[in-house]
């Protein structure tokens, strides 16, 4: 279906030097294929998707779409764009028109659909991605995970061959994440041929068919998800996948700024959505301010997740100390502490001893 | 606040409350009335006369008068009737017996020095001088039979010169037309009747057009572009009462002298404003005057339809223009875009004054171009600079995602522009735009002086007739505030159906 050889983008900075985003990127895309793209930010993840619809055109090499160089001087790029739908990280809905004029415009200008054709079918899918009940508000009427809805039922109702999605969620408030995920789910089961640029590891390794890890300006690895995630061959595959996300804080005396860990916490485990672990570790961090170590500053808490492995610890630790401080704890403290975590491991380090909690 | 200024405010409301008075005739006697009977009498009085004339040099010479210089001899006798000033200096014909008895002014005295009055032509201009020549050989001959004397009489040594019929002269000659400016519109120099001018200098004009065997196109001119108009060859003839001096001789041919002037002193006649009459009854003399009498209304009316000619042509033109330097100014080519900036701080830089005045008598001088079509030249060209900075913030302000969601779902760039990004800018340019726009249709009241009788000007020569400073001021005011109400209903009306669409 698109067969890209080659491709490259660079950009001539202002004081003069050259910077490569794509160096040389080449793969084939075929027809049902759901490919999700990974990688550090600035490799380039988003130059690639907007290069293929020429958004942002390449500045070397080849796209071939059914065999056609798009290219090529004269090839109906607004031809090529209808088959080729895209969904933006800010949603870019028209704002001056109705949610169901969003839907119907392009089809009754593009595809000269008459309006109650193009109404019938926008309605349908409205209901597709559940904003049907919307349909004559206006987009600033509506919620970030709504507007990215509708921008999915706008891409839609042109019949595309194969959507782009440069971080549908990325915008999104976390709470939202999920609704706009579930769409696209949907549409994968469904056989639409979908690009994703996108930071939501489980996602990926759950819904893709394909994932491209891209480093420095190139396909780093394309394989399955399986392989990607659990038998990477190169190193910085295995290091991007594997890294462990992680939020440090300090408790250096009884006036430590106890709403601001908690806030931080539950922002962290928004972000990599586990906020029913979230709650846990903020009873724990609690216990143990209160009733484990009342008076032993200062200590360290370190709340991490492995995306990978969907495992998340809240680590305890304190310098110069030899024993668990859960020893000297009061018996009911540590029965509920044991209920809030699946696992608790205590371990002398280096430098002091380590309470985890494994949530 | 000072002394100082707190005496200016004073004397500033005191006279605007006196224009009251005067207007509404109850002024409780009126300003004092002063006598004087010869030149040195004037020590430590207010004196007026109008700016540029014969007298203000005259008068500025004299340390011991308080000299006010107004720039139409109509705001003169405005000025002497509301009490601004005590004493006026203007030609001793300047007004007749009837219109010193409505306004209650009278002549004090005569000066002593005589001033020859003649037409004026461009200095050493080949293609006007054997127009020149002809004239003064017609006057000299008018003179020889008498007939220029019965004529003086017949205009000048009358009560009521505004009703002196104009001779029966015959039909018009065909032909290339003599142009000619007359800068004064008061009798019985010089007064228009609807689409016609009577008065002294009119009567040898038209006589001369009947023995050259050509047409002349008689119109009025301010006397402050009168010389522009001259020299740059819009008129061919200057008249109204121009004296032949000695100064003016290094710059401007004159014909034979066709009659002489003296200066004269007007004051205030005692116990003048003691007319009483009704509201209503004042009222409606004031309407009849202003509007009704020689069917001034018509003045207002042609001056209204001039008015929005040029306001909308001027809109529609410069808002296309507007569109193209604002295209120019988006360009990605730099000379492109550069041009576009230049142009728009050009314009921006210059008065809008200047700027018509220069298209009129220099930039389009030769184009033969109507003086209100380069009046809607001018205005769209400023207009454009305008908006299209307008326009430009207006697309700006529409984000960047918008062209890409159009473009990505399979919109040209022009399509993505027109159905996407441009009614968004039209939506937020709108407010701007209006004021814009309202704010040219107010702007256009300067086109008077490129000769064009606009509601302004209309208003102009209602008051150089009535000196009624008051009604005809009050009266397009009004209309100018409809107009401008109107046009931003208009407006927005559009936008509603562009909308749609």
């Amino acid at each position: 279906m698109i067969t890209i050889k080659h491709l490259s983008k660079q950009y001539i900075n202002p004081d003069g030097t050259v910077f490569k985003v794509l160096k040389d990127v080449n793969c084939e895309i075929n027809p049902g294929e759901v490919i999700s793209i990974i990688g550090p930010s600035g490799t380039g993840k988003s130059t690639f998707l907007r290069a293929i619809n020429l958004l942002d055109p390449p500045t070397g090499g080849e796209i071939l779409f059914d065999g056609e160089n798009i290219l090529a001087k004269g090839y109906p790029l607004n031809k090529l764009r209808q088959k080729m739908g895209m969904v933006f990280q800010s949603f870019n809905l028209f704002e001056h028109l109705s949610i169901l004029d969003n839907v119907t415009f392009a089809p009754m200008k593009l595809h000269h659909l008459d309006r109650r054709q193009a109404e019938e079918e926008a309605m349908a899918m409205l209901r597709k991605v559940g904003m049907a009940e919307k349909a004559n508000a206006m987009p600033s009427d509506l919620s970030g995970g709504q507007k990215q809805r509708v921008a999915i039922a706008r891409c839609l109702a042109m019949h595309p061959e194969v959507i782009l999605f440069d971080e549908p969620t990325s915008a999104l408030d976390p709470t939202m994440v999920g609704e706009v995920l579930s769409v696209l789910r949907q549409l994968a089961s469904e056989g639409m041929t979908m690009l994703i640029v996108t930071h939501e590891m489980k996602f990926a390794r759950d819904v893709s068919t394909r994932i491209f890890f891209m480093n420095d300006g190139i396909i780093y690895e394309d394989g399955t998800p399986q392989q990607i995630f659990e038998n990477p061959v190169h190193s910085a595959t295995k290091a991007f996948v594997q890294r462990i996300r992680k939020a440090v804080f300090e408790v250096d005396g009884p006036d430590y700024d106890m709403l601001g860990v908690h806030s931080q916490m539950d922002a962290f485990c928004n972000k990599y959505h586990i906020a029913d672990k979230g709650v846990a570790a903020g009873r724990i961090v609690d216990l143990v301010a209160e009733k484990v170590m009342p008076t032993a500053y200062p200590y360290t808490l370190r709340l991490t997740y492995s995306e990978l492995n969907d495992v998340a610890s809240l680590d305890v630790m304190k310098e110069r100390l030899e024993a668990s401080p859960l020893l000297g704890a009061d018996a009911g403290v540590a029965e509920e502490l044991r209920r809030l975590c699946r696992e608790i491991v205590e371990e002398p380090t280096t430098r002091g001893f380590r309470v985890k909690f494994i949530l | 606040m000072t002394l100082r200024e707190l005496g200016k405010k004073v004397r500033l409301t005191a006279a605007c409350v006196a224009v009251a008075l005067a207007f509404a005739g109850c002024s409780g006697g009126g300003p004092k009335a002063v006598e004087v009977s010869k030149a040195s009498d004037l020590a430590g009085l207010r004196v007026g006369c109008t700016a540029g004339s014969i007298y203000e040099m005259m008068l500025s010479q004299r340390a011991d008068i308080e000299l006010s210089t107004f720039n139409a001899p109509s705001d003169d006798v405005e000025a002497l009737v509301s009490g601004k000033v005590d004493v006026m200096v203007e030609d001793d014909t300047f007004m007749s017996p009837e219109e010193m008895a409505r306004t209650g002014i009278k002549l004090a005295f005569r000066g002593k020095t005589q001033f020859p009055v003649a037409f004026a032509f461009s200095k050493g201009n080949a293609a006007t001088a054997p127009v020149r020549e002809g004239l003064s050989r017609f006057i000299d001959s008018l003179r020889g039979t008498g007939e220029l004397q019965k004529m003086y009489d017949r205009w000048f040594e009358c009560d009521t010169p505004s009703r002196v019929p104009m001779p029966d002269l015959g039909p018009e000659p065909e032909g290339k037309p003599i142009k000619v400016g007359l800068v004064v519109n008061m009798p019985p120099i010089a007064f228009s009747v609807g689409k016609d001018w009577r008065g002294f200098d009119p009567e040898v004009l038209l006589r001369y057009s009947r023995y050259a065997g050509r047409p002349v196109d008689i119109n009025y001119v301010p006397l402050a572009s009168a010389t522009t108009a001259l020299q740059t060859g819009n008129i061919d003839i200057l008249c109204g009462g121009i004296f032949v001096t000695e100064e003016r001789q290094k710059t401007i041919d004159f014909s034979s002298v066709h009659y002489y002037a003296y200066p004269g002193f007007f004051v205030r006649a005692a116990g003048a404003a003691g007319v009483q009459a009704g509201f209503w009854e004042r009222m409606r003399q004031t309407v009849h005057n202003n509007l009704i009498v020689e069917a001034r209304w018509r003045y207002i009316l042609e001056g209204l339809w001039e008015t929005v000619k040029i306001s909308l042509l001027s809109i529609l033109l410069g808002s296309l223009l507007g569109a193209g330097v604002c295209w120019m100014r988006m360009s990605r080519r730099r000379w492109v875009s550069q041009t576009a900036k230049a142009y728009i701080s050009l314009m921006r830089g210059i008065p809008m004054l200047v700027f018509l005045m220069i298209m009129f008598y220099v930039v389009l001088a030769g184009t033969g171009l109507s003086a209100t079509m380069v009046a809607v030249v001018a205005f769209a060209l400023n207009f454009a600079a305008y908006v299209s900075e307008m326009f430009r913030t207006a697309i700006d302000s529409v984000g960047k995602g918008q062209t890409e969601a159009g473009l990505a779902i399979g919109f040209t760039r022009w399509q993505t522009f027109v159905y996407i990004v441009a009614p968004q800018a039209l939506r937020s340019v709108m407010p701007v735009y209006k004021g814009e726009a309202v704010s040219l249709v107010k702007n256009t009241s300067i086109v008077g002086y490129i000769a064009i009788q606009d509601l302004t000007r209309a208003s102009d020569m209602i008051r150089n007739r009535t000196f009624d400073a008051f009604f005809p001021l009050l009266l397009v005011t009004v209309i100018y505030f409809v107009l401008a109400w109107l046009l931003g209903k208009l407006l927005d009306l559009t936008v509603r159906n562009t909308a749609k669409k």
